[in-house]
């Protein structure tokens, strides 16, 4: 490409990200730039997911991939300096069906239905720019699915809680100002002191975190906990349960970029969160500031968190953070996982990635892996009637027959992943302009100039003292004068060629000249060989211009 | 009738000892698309090696419109209107959108030609000029490489596996965009494992398995049997 048609994209891109919004992609909001021109980032996580290994399953996958995939609770952002996009789903089959579901009723030839022909219906997805900024679905009570993008952040969440609110990727609330935690029992228990009562705003009204009814103002709207539909706010302040919970953010409005994805299963908080008792989290992390990557992460089974305190209990006992101590668990050997093992079932603690290349970097956390091996239960598939399973199926669903024929030759390898996490993020270098100097910096003497003497009143060609009038007309008289001032210039027209690049250049010619010839005689020799006789189908040989012919 | 864009006669191509085509024969009709479909390890990469000159045959003819062709490379046959897009699409993923067509202009077309045909048919290609190529979803790359497989302006596009690792809507719209390069007047030969939408815009369909054509014909044919083959074949 050429140095015109580069800087002339150059020129595009720097005229359309000045022009087209407000601050500039790659500048920080305190007005230094940041050290990146463009990025692109994604971090999602699952708590549950669910893979299944089965090449025969007429699914168009890349190698190594599942061909079946669930993800019970699963959250994605994703994006780049054009744009950022969220998803978030309570149950996720996996992108393939997830997002074209109604492809996949029609490969199975399936009748249009209204359950397949809208899409996936659990999910909430949005975009930047785009007509769906924000979108949330919460019509279970308690379940969330909600996501959010704007200019260079997004976020999406989704997962099971009393109060409708989960913890954010970074472990903080995703909104601080709905869930307020040991915070919001504090001041409902204020609020039962002053005379609030239960009554007032009590556990059937606004929460014990929604102040009381009478005498101090009730908090406004934007304060108060956005409770689920159905279920009392004031439950969560003394038991919250997320279920399964997954949220996942990116964030690039402060110079660095950053994405973050959280998974956790089983989380407990009792006492608005003084206490937490949780099953699995996954955590990772991935920032670049355009020079540096940073990958972080965490991957913990049953971590429990008193007053902040935190500690985890993995594979050789509780740990606790920090202090690096782990009290082994006595009791356990290995006699379990071998007996497991013989029934196709093997346990194992994934290998966890903190990669960072540069200003790239990748982090992924998975909790617990357990890996079945169906192959050992095929004799018990191979009893199923599958063929009176399929001759239920009428026959315009024919496809759907066939795999429900094939179910018995299945022999699938299911992976079960307890919580993972994954975030990636890379920039781009910013395109460096340097603007053309100014005109007259070249007509400007160097600075070098000013500690000369001074030019001679006459026939010099130096620049006169100020107030002086510059003679009209006047010349300096040949041979008189100084000339330090003019720079040696050398000539710049084209002119011969050096004497010493001819016989290079005959050379080049030569050997093009005998390539060429090399390649005519090759040919004709062919020909004279019989290769461009005609073929065993009595057609001629060569090679025919398919566009012509 | 009129002569065939390709006409392929008893082929067989081996891997070392292992023969992976035995005696394939298959028709394109000028102008026509032709699906073929097959389980996995049939052999039909192997076969696109062997039309695109990636690949030489242990035996077995190839015709290009009626003329017999023999030991031509890839070079050679994608000069006369012969374009592969590769399994795997093969973007260069360090390169912007635009810089990736701009480079396919080396053959005498002018990028400008490239860039107007290119966002004729993937408008968003367009919006995504200026993004780096491996920064693109699959589908995006895959578009890509059909932009590219257009500037060298070819009349027979052999696509190898459009669909693979790809969500089905991306599918479906690749698809869609094969159908209006086939009106233009390409013959196209596309190798693809989503038989239902790879069906629904060929004219006509061949199923091959173990290293032959088992079945050819119209699309509605080829459906009924589709399943016992690919099924059949993999289970």
């Amino acid at each position: 490409m050429s140095n015109g048609f580069r800087l002339l994209v150059a020129g595009g891109i720097v005229a359309s990200v000045a022009i087209g919004s407000g601050a500039p992609a790659a500048r920080a909001d305190d007005g230094a730039p940041a050290a990146y021109g463009g990025y692109t980032t994604q971090a999602w996580s699952a708590p549950i997911r669910v893979e299944m290994f089965e090449p025969s399953l007429p699914i168009p996958v890349d190698a190594g991939q599942a061909q079946l995939e669930f993800d019970m609770g699963y959250s994605k952002v994703k994006a780049d300096s054009g744009e950022s996009r969220g998803r978030a789903s309570l149950f996720w089959p996996g992108d393939p069906v997830g997002e074209g579901l109604k492809t996949f009723a029609e490969q199975l030839g399936l009748p249009p239905n209204p359950l397949t022909d809208g899409g996936y219906p659990m999910q909430v997805n949005s975009q930047f720019p785009g007509d769906t900024p924000s979108q949330s679905d919460e019509t279970i009570p308690g379940a969330i699915m909600r996501t959010t993008s704007g200019d260079k952040t997004a976020t999406a969440e989704t997962g099971f809680s009393p109060d409708g609110e989960v913890l954010g990727p970074d472990g903080a609330t995703a909104d601080p100002s709905k869930k307020s935690g040991l915070l919001d029992l504090l001041s409902g228990i204020t609020g039962l002191l002053t005379g609030g009562g239960l009554t007032g705003g009590g556990l059937t009204g606004g929460g014990l975190g929604s102040g009381p009814a009478g005498g101090v103002p009730a908090a406004p709207a934007a304060q108060q906990r956005a409770a689920a539909p159905g279920l009392p706010p004031a439950l969560s302040a003394i038991v919250d349960i997320d279920g399964y919970v997954s949220t996942s953010k990116m964030d690039a409005t402060e110079g660095k970029v950053v994405g973050v994805s959280r998974a956790s299963l089983g989380d407990i908080r009792l006492l608005g969160g003084l206490i937490t008792l949780g099953g699995v989290e996954t955590v990772a992390k991935t920032t670049s500031d355009g020079t540096t990557g940073t990958a972080t992460g965490k991957a913990t089974w049953g971590a429990l968190s008193i007053a902040g305190q935190q500690f985890g209990i993995g594979p050789d006992g509780a740990i606790t953070p920090g202090a690096g101590k782990a009290t082994p668990l006595p009791g356990l050997n290995k006699l379990p996982l071998d007996a497991l093992k013989a029934l196709g079932v093997s346990i194992e603690v994934p290998e966890q990635v903190r990669a960072v290349e540069g200003d790239a970097g990748t982090s992924l956390s998975q909790g617990l892996r357990i890996t079945i091996d169906t192959l050992l239960l095929s004799p018990l598939l191979k009893a199923l009637p599958t063929n009176l399973l399929a001759e239920l199926i009428p026959a315009q669903a024919g496809p759907l027959k066939g795999v429900v024929s094939g179910l018995s030759n299945l022999a699938p390898r299911i992976v079960i992943t307890l919580g993972v996490a994954r975030s990636e993020v890379d920039t781009v270098p910013p395109i460096d302009i340097s603007a053309p100097p100014p005109a007259d910096a070249e007509a400007a003497p160097p600075a070098a100039a000013a500690e000369q003497p001074p030019a001679p009143a006459a026939g010099g060609v130096g620049v006169p003292p100020a107030g002086v009038p510059s003679p009209v007309g006047a010349m300096p008289s040949a041979g008189s004068g100084a000339t330090g001032d003019l720079v040696e210039a050398a000539p710049t027209s084209a002119g011969l060629p050096e004497l010493f690049s001819i016989p290079g250049m005959l050379l080049v010619a030569a050997f093009a000249l005998a390539a060429v010839a090399g390649s005519w005689f090759r040919r004709l020799g062919a020909a004279a060989l019989g290769i461009g006789a005609s073929c065993p189908h009595g057609l001629d040989s060569g090679l025919p211009d398919l566009r012509k012919a | 009738m009129s002569v065939p864009i390709l006409d392929v006669i008893d082929l067989h191509a081996a891997y070392g000892r292992i023969e992976v085509l035995r005696g394939v024969n298959l028709t394109v009709p000028r102008g026509a698309v032709m699906a073929l479909l097959g389980p996995n390890g049939a052999g039909k990469s192997t076969l696109v090696k062997v039309l695109s000159g990636q690949k030489e045959a242990t035996s077995g003819d190839v015709h290009l419109a009626g003329v017999h062709v023999q030991g031509a490379g890839a070079e050679d046959l994608a000069r006369v209107g012969l374009c592969t897009v590769p399994e795997g699409r093969s973007v260069f993923p360090n390169l912007t959108v635009e810089e990736n067509l701009v480079l396919m202009s080396y053959a005498g077309v002018p990028a400008s030609a490239i860039l107007d045909v290119a966002y004729a048919y993937f408008p968003r290609l367009h919006e995504r000029r200026h993004q780096l190529a491996g920064t693109m979803s699959g589908g995006e790359q895959q578009m890509l490489a059909m932009s590219r497989a257009l500037a060298s302006d070819p009349a027979l596009l052999l696509l190898d596996e459009l669909s693979m690792g790809l969500a089905p809507l991306i599918v479906d719209e690749l698809y869609e965009t094969v159908a209006r390069i086939a009106e233009s007047g390409v013959s196209i030969l596309c190798i693809e494992q989503f038989a239902r939408t790879a069906l629904r815009v060929a004219d006509y369909a061949a199923v091959m398995s173990g290293g032959r054509i088992v079945a050819t014909g119209e699309p509605g044919e080829i459906l009924d049997t589709m399943a016992d083959v690919i099924l059949g074949g993999a289970a």
